[in-house]
């Protein structure tokens, strides 16, 4: 997928490129230079002293992706980097099977681009999710069913259609796309990794990129520090990956959701195995938390923050008081 | 460190019912001052 003979950028050649999730591309599974989306990524890091306070550590930072371009969430990433490789790939019609901040990125990059779409959701999603889709003007296809549904029938339409569903079909291409997330981080805390990152959870495949990218950018001699404790956090409605870490397994139990957060709830999460690896391997853990804590935790956030995150969120902030009751954080944690 | 990875303007239905009606008052400094002293401020 990478041509064998990258040369890594040093420090001072990424800070000469434009702020975007591109100056990383080497890291991207991507040759020349990318014509789609280049604007997605870079979005700011966010010191939260208030919020460290509740948390009892000294330092905390918010990567902030709650206001990534062009669709609001950090699947802006994921899509930009997949749809690049559907263009380059020859693919005409693109499409995803989504929890509805998918189906948003991806709408709106393929109207950018110009490609039709086909996009998947379960219907019962939120009305701005529903809306934030169809706006772009895709082919959009609301699915009797959970996501894991949804995800199925795309497996079959991908393979029926001929379509690049990004999360199917271009998946390897999709998931790279969130290791830009890591490199901002590192970049950003001026080349030095956090200490313990806690990240939210559907079908796993976020935290397990960051723990790629963490790794990527040691191997290529930009940081030097220990690769940080990753934390995982899912709503108690939907908690499959949890529940695997807990167990000490090494097979996930698919559930049926039924939580408020429903751009996390993914019965049957993809890279579930892997994530839960990665907390093991790096001596992190996993939360699941209630709705109503999810609720309380966007309003804490916003109370102590200004930021105004979506379920998602309430449950990574909520996961992250959790886990400091357990007294999983250290003092100089960050 | 957090990450925060999508907006909250995406779900509003979720935290509508928790957050209680802002009052209205007509456009006089006596409605607002009874607001503030009710807020104890
Ligand atoms: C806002 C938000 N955060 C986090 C996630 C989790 O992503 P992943 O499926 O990579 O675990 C999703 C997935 O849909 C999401 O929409």
């Amino acid at each position: 997928m990478y041509p064998t003979a990258r040369r890594f950028p040093s420090r001072a050649e990424i800070a000469a490129r434009a702020p975007s999730m591109w100056r990383y591309r080497e890291w991207l599974p991507f040759e020349g230079t990318p014509t789609l989306s280049q604007d997605t990524g870079f979005t700011p890091l966010v010191d939260a002293p208030r919020l460290a306070d509740k948390l009892g550590v000294a330092k905390l930072w918010i990567k902030n992706d709650a206001v990534s371009h062009p669709s609001l969430s950090f699947k802006d990433r994921v899509v930009a980097s997949a749809i690049n490789a559907a263009v380059a790939l020859g693919l005409d019609t693109v499409g995803c099977a989504s929890t509805g901040n998918l189906a948003n990125a991806v709408a709106a990059q393929a109207a950018r681009a110009g490609l039709p779409a086909w996009i998947f959701i379960p219907d019962n999603l939120e009305q701005a999710k529903v809306l934030g889709t169809a706006v772009y003007g895709p082919n959009l296809v609301r699915v009797r069913g959970h996501y894991d549904d949804v995800n199925r029938l795309c497996v079959q339409l991908a393979d029926r259609f001929g379509w690049g569903i990004v999360n199917v079909n271009l998946r390897g291409y999709y998931g790279e796309g969130s290791k830009t997330m890591g490199f901002e981080i590192a970049e950003q805390l001026g080349w030095r990794l956090p200490t313990a990152v806690v990240v939210p959870m559907a079908g796993g495949s976020l935290l397990t990129k960051l723990h790629k990218a963490f790794g990527e950018l040691r191997d290529a001699g930009l940081v030097s520090d220990e690769a940080p404790r990753l934390y995982g956090a899912q709503a108690s409605g939907c908690s499959p990956i949890t529940r695997l870490v807990e167990s000490g397994g090494e097979t996930i139990v698919p559930q049926v959701p039924n939580t408020i957060a429903k751009s996390i709830a993914i019965g049957n999460p993809a890279d579930g195995v892997f994530a839960a690896r990665a907390m093991r391997g790096t001596g992190g853990w996993s939360a699941a938390v209630s709705d109503e804590s999810i609720i309380a935790a966007i309003r804490l956030l916003a109370e102590t923050t200004g930021i105004f995150t979506e379920t998602a969120g309430g449950a990574t902030l909520a996961g992250a008081l959790a886990l400091a009751g357990q007294g999983r954080f250290g003092k100089d944690d960050d | 460190m957090l990450c925060i990875t999508g907006n909250g303007l995406k779900t509003l239905d979720a935290i509508s019912g928790s957050i209680a009606d802002s009052p209205i008052v007509s456009p006089k400094v006596r409605e607002v001052a009874a607001l503030v002293e009710a807020a104890g401020a």
